[in-house]
């Protein structure tokens, strides 16, 4: 039976260390189409998909739209949730990813961006989200991830996973040749992973 | 095993592929496990990224996910979990149009729509699906976009359309009651000017499926609307902004009956 399959045991990744409700079981239920279920874990995740969605389309009323989208996605996909791939979290994170990233490149297909590499930018909304939301744990474990991380590899893994780029966009806002954007964005999201400690 | 392949791990666990690059690491990771498991692991990786970067949405979203969820069902689950099965592999690839069309359980659930389908086939050109990836480790929605999961339906039906040279085609799967329209080189739109995708809905005419974004390239955009109840669908050159109604003559024409 698929469903059982499906229960996740308790999510352990890192990530939601400080989520509390159980994400893989509030998934479950809503894959049995329990609304209330879907609820709560739209509570108990909307801060941190809906984050992650604007800082990559940075238009709140299109950012709106892409959340709901992904909200939407993950209602009618939560049946298929398979935790071997993945936590509840990261899973949700990638649809919300997928679909914020999807929406930046279809609007630059007819507008072509003027693209200019914000590292100053970055860095203070970074700094200024940070003090809207409490601190937490896993936030604080991000950071001290991230420090570990060269200041080359940050850069082509902040623009790729939070700016939406691709490699071949990252080379060209870094000045770096094709293949080296390829390689830092890996080597940061390896050294990212072992750091985080992330289990898949 | 392409040092180069592998290095687009991590490129293609953070989206950072071009859908080209997508399709052909895909392929790369139907046979290479190591790979699977990196993607993964990278994947949750950066999901911890968005820990720094958290904002509530507005609270009116709250209701509006909820009152849509209401009216949404839900997929039904995959039949088989075995995540390397080889017959899913190619079961989406090289069923014929009947097999597409008949033996799929979603397909079967909805009206069968083969024969009209085939009854349009002397208007348009219609061809089976044949040539997309149906990666077998890859069928859940973490991996797929949106539209790759219209392209790649158990359900899903092409009809294509010459254009200035170049092909279009609308991919439409009923199940899912979504179409998405597909061009390897759209051509650019006059200056101040937009195509708009309208779909052909019973009772209501032509109803905008919103724009294709301007381009010279290779376009994939997802239709508004409820693909599966449209009969058709067209394309039409309008103000740059859209318009509520064609004012113009179509420029394509696609049959879906």
């Amino acid at each position: 039976m698929v469903f059982m399959a499906a229960v996740g045991p308790e999510d352990e990744s890192s990530s939601t260390a400080a989520m509390g409700p159980d994400l893989g079981r509030l998934l479950t239920r809503s894959a049995r189409g329990d609304e209330a279920a879907f609820a709560e874990l739209y509570d108990a995740t909307a801060a941190r998909l809906h984050g992650l969605v604007v800082r990559v389309v940075r238009d709140r009323a299109q950012s709106e739209e892409v959340t709901q989208e992904a909200y939407l996605d993950i209602w009618r996909h939560c049946t298929r949730f398979d935790p071997s791939r993945g936590s509840p979290l990261a899973w949700m994170l990638t649809i919300a990813h997928r679909k914020a990233v999807d929406r930046v490149r279809s609007a630059e297909a007819s507008k072509a961006r003027e693209v200019t590499y914000e590292s100053t930018t970055i860095e203070r909304e970074h700094d200024t989200t940070l003090e809207k939301v409490e601190t937490r744990l896993d936030q604080q474990r991000v950071r001290r991830a991230l420090d570990s991380l060269t200041e080359t590899q940050r850069g082509a893994v902040e623009l790729a996973y939070l700016g939406g780029h691709t490699h071949t966009e990252v080379a060209a806002l870094l000045g770096i040749p094709l293949g080296t954007a390829k390689t830092r964005i890996r080597d940061g999201l390896i050294r990212l992973r072992d750091t985080l400690e992330v289990t898949a | 095993m392409n040092p180069d392949t592998h290095a687009l791990a991590g490129a293609y666990a953070v989206n950072a592929v071009t859908d080209e690059e997508s399709r052909s690491f895909e392929a790369h990771l139907e046979v290479c496990a190591d790979c699977r498991a990196e993607v993964t692991e990278l994947r949750a990786a950066a999901a911890a990224l968005a820990a720094d970067v958290e904002l509530p949405p507005p609270p009116a979203l709250r209701n509006s996910v909820l009152s849509a969820i209401a009216q949404t069902r839900q997929l039904p689950p995959l039949p088989v979990t075995e995540p390397a099965d080889p017959t899913a592999a190619t079961a989406g690839s090289t069923g014929s149009r009947a097999t597409a069309g008949t033996t799929d359980d979603l397909a079967t659930r909805r009206r069968p729509r083969l024969r009209p389908w085939l009854a349009a086939a002397a208007a348009a050109a219609v061809l089976a699906v044949g040539t997309l990836i149906w990666s077998p480790w890859n069928d859940g929605p973490a991996q797929l976009t949106a539209t790759e999961q219209v392209l790649q339906a158990p359900d899903a039906q092409r009809v294509e359309q010459p254009m200035n040279g170049s092909e279009i085609a609308i991919v439409r799967s009923p199940a899912r009651g979504q179409a998405v329209f597909v061009a390897d080189a759209m051509p650019a739109a006059p200056a101040g000017k937009a195509y708009q995708l309208w779909l052909d809905l019973p009772g209501r005419g032509l109803v905008s499926a919103g724009l294709i974004p301007a381009s010279g390239a290779a376009v994939t955009v997802m239709l508004d609307g409820d693909a599966a109840a449209a009969t058709g669908a067209g394309i039409t050159l309008e103000p740059a902004a859209g318009s509520e109604a064609p004012t113009s003559d179509p420029v394509a024409l696609f049959s879906f009956t």
